[in-house]
């Protein structure tokens, strides 16, 4: 399943290894295993709401635990987990050093993921993956609500362990011929990121603590009854999970960058505003945590303060887009797979930014907030973009895992059912939303344009999960038959591609 | 890259390949079955807070006599429009229901409406959560859908005046409310089986307040829109009075000064139908349900009272009136 060089290694070897590469595909394979687990929980919500009442689920509880697992997965289990092996594999070939800074901590990064995933799944939490107080903490059951609790502190700390991990790799271990203005934009989007997760995540794991002594009875941060603000979690939440927000998307628009001049056969159009724009990104992450919150009675400044704040993501995130609609003007495009996704993901980054622009402004968020537009929205983000140019990666580095290639006509077909299917399932979602559809609900009135969204967006998830279903299985099937990938060029289009040798393993 | 380093490539072979996604699909199918099948196992306990704080009043133990075995057969009903919520047994609405101390009660409720709902024994009818005896068939998150009977055996264990009631929340305030009186029995239980229903009158809700009549063709009323502190109980107040009837001759004046003294808004009006906000006479409306008086402000309105008959003056934000804002206009 995985090129290797010189001798083949027992799978324990592999396993156990603190190699980069090793313990990137470890991740790799982590993160695909839990978007088909995931996936499946999706297929389940959208087959849920195929008709208004039980549809196949019986029990209302049953429908919110399957949602937070949903959710968590995909966040923590599915994009975490990606964006951490494309690192391992990457950013010490970008940045010319043998192995990451701390090879062992690295392993251990990956090995707590295991262990935080058992607690997830095992649990079913059922409080939503935002575990909002005082449904959390005074009748949520246990201990699936401690496991969801302890868990996802798990995942915290090897989130904290891989960005300290990249940091100094990348500012330390960088090969000192090579100054950081000159490295790839991707090592940009990680080194960025791993700032943004060492700041953002303490909060969260500060709250987590609060929320679990708040349930044993000890404490009542946000508990009212003791005096507590349930509000007070929000805060702590939001001002972890919206930075987190873009250290999901950043990485993803590195990799756009690591595709998108390759296959235009073009340099970066302007690679300085690219590394500015990804500096105001990291900032503004910070400063518009709750516009989440622009319904819990915020002070009308507090709100425009907000309001403004999420605004200016708009003109960093369009300096990213133009950058790229520059580099592909006039190149020689080679639409193969990665660019086709690559581009698809461009194209529904910039619909999910003009919702974003809609749910910020305070008069139209009070129509939106807690509707499925905000569904369709963030989905659009992070399944759009974010996933599609994630599929597209995993196609453009496949053949660097396994020294094979893939199809590139069952490739297509992926692109077209996940494609379309994304656009039909969220669009939708959006309408449903302006339609006065609730978020999180196990049921719905049965109004005929209700069910009829709802049946259209199904549908249109049913698509998706085909091709994801079809891209999976058939990577699978190309790592072990799949054609020899010629390990200089192997999409054919003259540019330099990663130098398998660096998979030799040294320790 | 020279030829030499190209032959160090090693490239699974499919069967070395296959193996690992077999050992994938293993653990995953494995993960995803012991997952699922256990998925209940743990979230079998409420939030340790509130395993503590039911240990903490620890009561001795009393000797309950036995009492004996009573069964009672209750529906769930609701009037067509769903204002109207109650108890039904034998024909009889939310009847008292009372037990000896002691006694083995079994309670066989169906859900006649096209609303969940869920029964509980409770202390405090505005609390569902105060559930006492075991006694809950369902609960809030978890009611008897349309249609459904379910049944509830339980042991009185401790003397009182209870309540029984719907535990969804809102339903036990739209009526969905009996007695449930556990009377202390010396030995062995005295009253006979089937006595302990009474009657009860069916709870009309025509409370002949304190009076408030006009003399001469003006009549000037001073009014209050008053809360009680958790909001669940809402009444007007004029002159200390809670909700006095208004009577006046046909072709009266009336003018009302209406202050709203609570936290929530409110409106008024006279209406013919006190389940209906939009069935308001005369004129007689100050604000409305999209526009009500906000807490604090005050307004009054003067109408002329010309068409006799048994009317209401109500609060017009909807649900209000239901809470007890509300009291008879009488034009004579």
């Amino acid at each position: 399943m995985v090129l290797e060089v010189k001798k083949p290694r027992p799978l324990w070897e592999i396993l156990f290894s603190t190699h980069h590469t090793d313990v990137a595909l470890l991740y790799l394979i982590t993160s695909i295993v839990f978007i088909l687990m995931g996936g499946a929980l999706a297929m389940t919500i959208r087959t849920e709401l195929l008709t208004p009442g039980p549809t196949i689920m019986d029990d209302p509880a049953l429908f919110n635990r399957v949602f937070t697992v949903h959710a968590t997965t995909m966040l923590f289990l599915w994009i975490l987990p990606f964006i951490s092996a494309i690192g391992n594999y990457l950013i010490p070939i970008l940045v010319r050093y043998k192995d990451m800074a701390y090879p062992r901590v690295n392993a251990v990064a990956y090995w707590m993921i295991p262990p935080g995933a058992a607690l997830i799944w095992l649990g079913w939490f059922d409080g939503g993956w935002y575990a909002y107080p005082p449904y959390s903490i005074i009748s949520s059951p246990g201990p699936s609500a401690e496991m969801w609790i302890f868990g996802l502190k798990i995942l915290g700390i090897s989130s904290i362990l891989g960005a300290i991990n990249f940091i100094v790799t990348i500012l330390k271990c960088k090969h000192p011929d090579l100054p950081l203005m000159k490295t790839s934009l991707f090592v940009w989007s990680i080194l960025v990121t791993s700032f943004m997760t060492l700041v953002a995540i303490p909060p969260f794991a500060a709250a987590l603590i609060m929320l679990y002594t708040d349930r044993l009875g000890l404490s009542g941060f946000f508990d009212p009854n003791a005096g507590g603000d349930p509000i007070a979690y929000q805060h702590l939440f939001w001002f972890t999970f919206h930075p987190e927000v873009y250290i999901f998307l950043l990485p993803a628009v590195g990799m756009a960058y690591e595709i998108i001049p390759k296959f235009s056969r073009k340099p970066i159009f302007s690679y300085g505003s690219g590394v500015i724009a990804f500096g105001i990104l990291m900032i503004i992450g910070f400063m518009s945590w709750a516009h989440h919150m622009l319904a819990t009675g915020l002070s009308f400044a507090e709100k425009t303060v907000f309001m403004i704040g999420t605004l200016a993501a708009a003109p960093s995130s369009s300096m990213h887009i133009f950058n790229w609609i520059a580099t592909m003007w006039g190149g020689r495009l080679k639409l193969a797979a990665p660019l086709k996704f690559t581009i698809g993901g461009i194209m529904l980054f910039f619909s999910a930014g003009a919702g974003g622009v809609v749910n910020t402004t305070l008069p139209l968020d009070f129509i939106t907030h807690d509707t499925y537009w905000v569904v369709g929205h963030f989905h659009l983000m992070l399944m759009g973009t974010i996933s599609m140019i994630f599929f597209g990666f995993t196609y453009y580095i496949f053949p660097f895992v396994t020294g094979r290639m893939y199809n590139e006509k069952i490739a297509n077909v992926t692109f077209a059912l996940i494609f379309t299917g994304t656009i039909i399932v969220f669009t939708m979602h959006h309408i449903l939303g302006l339609l006065g559809m609730p978020r999180r609900i196990y049921d719905y009135i049965a109004d005929p344009d209700l069910i009829l969204g709802n049946q259209i967006a199904s549908i249109g998830a049913y698509l998706v999960g085909i091709g994801v279903a079809i891209l999976v299985a058939h990577l699978a099937i190309a790592a072990a038959r799949g054609k020899e990938a010629n390990m200089e060029d192997p999409f054919g289009i003259g540019e330099q591609y990663y130098d398998y040798r660096v998979k030799e393993p040294h320790h | 890259m020279t030829t030499e380093s190209k032959n160090l490539i090693i490239k699974s072979s499919g069967r070395r390949t296959a193996k690992g996604i077999a050992i994938i699909l293993i653990v995953m199918v494995v993960g995803a079955a012991i997952s699922l099948a256990y998925k209940d196992v743990w979230s079998k306990y409420p939030p340790l807070r509130v395993l503590n704080q039911k240990q903490q009043p620890q009561t001795p133990v009393e000797t309950i006599p036995t009492g004996e075995k009573r069964t009672f057969n209750l529906v769930f009903k609701e009037s067509e429009d769903f204002t109207q919520l109650w108890f039904e047994m034998d024909g009889v609405k939310n009847p008292d229901i009372e037990v000896s101390l002691g006694d083995e009660i079994t309670i066989n409720i169906v859900n006649s409406g096209l609303m969940p709902h869920a029964f509980g024994v409770v202390s405090d009818p505005n609390d569902v959560n105060s559930v006492i005896f075991n006694s809950a068939i369902g609960s809030a998150n978890k009611p008897l859908s349309p249609g459904m009977s379910e049944s509830a055996t339980f042991k009185v264990t401790k003397p009182g005046e209870y309540y029984y009631i719907c535990l969804v929340p809102g339903h036990a305030l739209q009526g969905m409310k009996g007695k449930f009186i556990v009377k202390e029995s010396k030995g062995s239980a005295v009253t006979t089986p089937g006595t302990g229903i009474e009657t009860s009158t069916p709870t009309s809700a025509e409370t002949s307040g304190p009076l408030i009549v006009a003399e001469g063709n003006t009549l000037t009323i001073d009014m209050q829109f008053k809360e009680s502190e958790d909001f669940a109980q809402l009444w007007f107040e004029s002159n200390g009075e809670k909700n006095p009837t208004i009577k006046v001759k046909a072709g009266t004046q009336v003018t009302i000064n209406i202050v709203n003294s609570g936290l929530m808004p409110h409106a008024f009006g006279v209406v013919s139908d006190p389940n209906d906000v939009n069935s308001v006479i005369f004129n007689s409306a100050i604000g409305s349900a999209n526009k009500p008086l906000l807490s604090n402000n005050s307004a009054s309105t003067t109408f002329t009272a010309d068409k006799p008959g048994e009317y209401y003056y109500i609060c017009l934000v909807p649900g209000h009136a239901l809470q007890g804002m509300k009291g008879k206009f009488i034009v004579e």
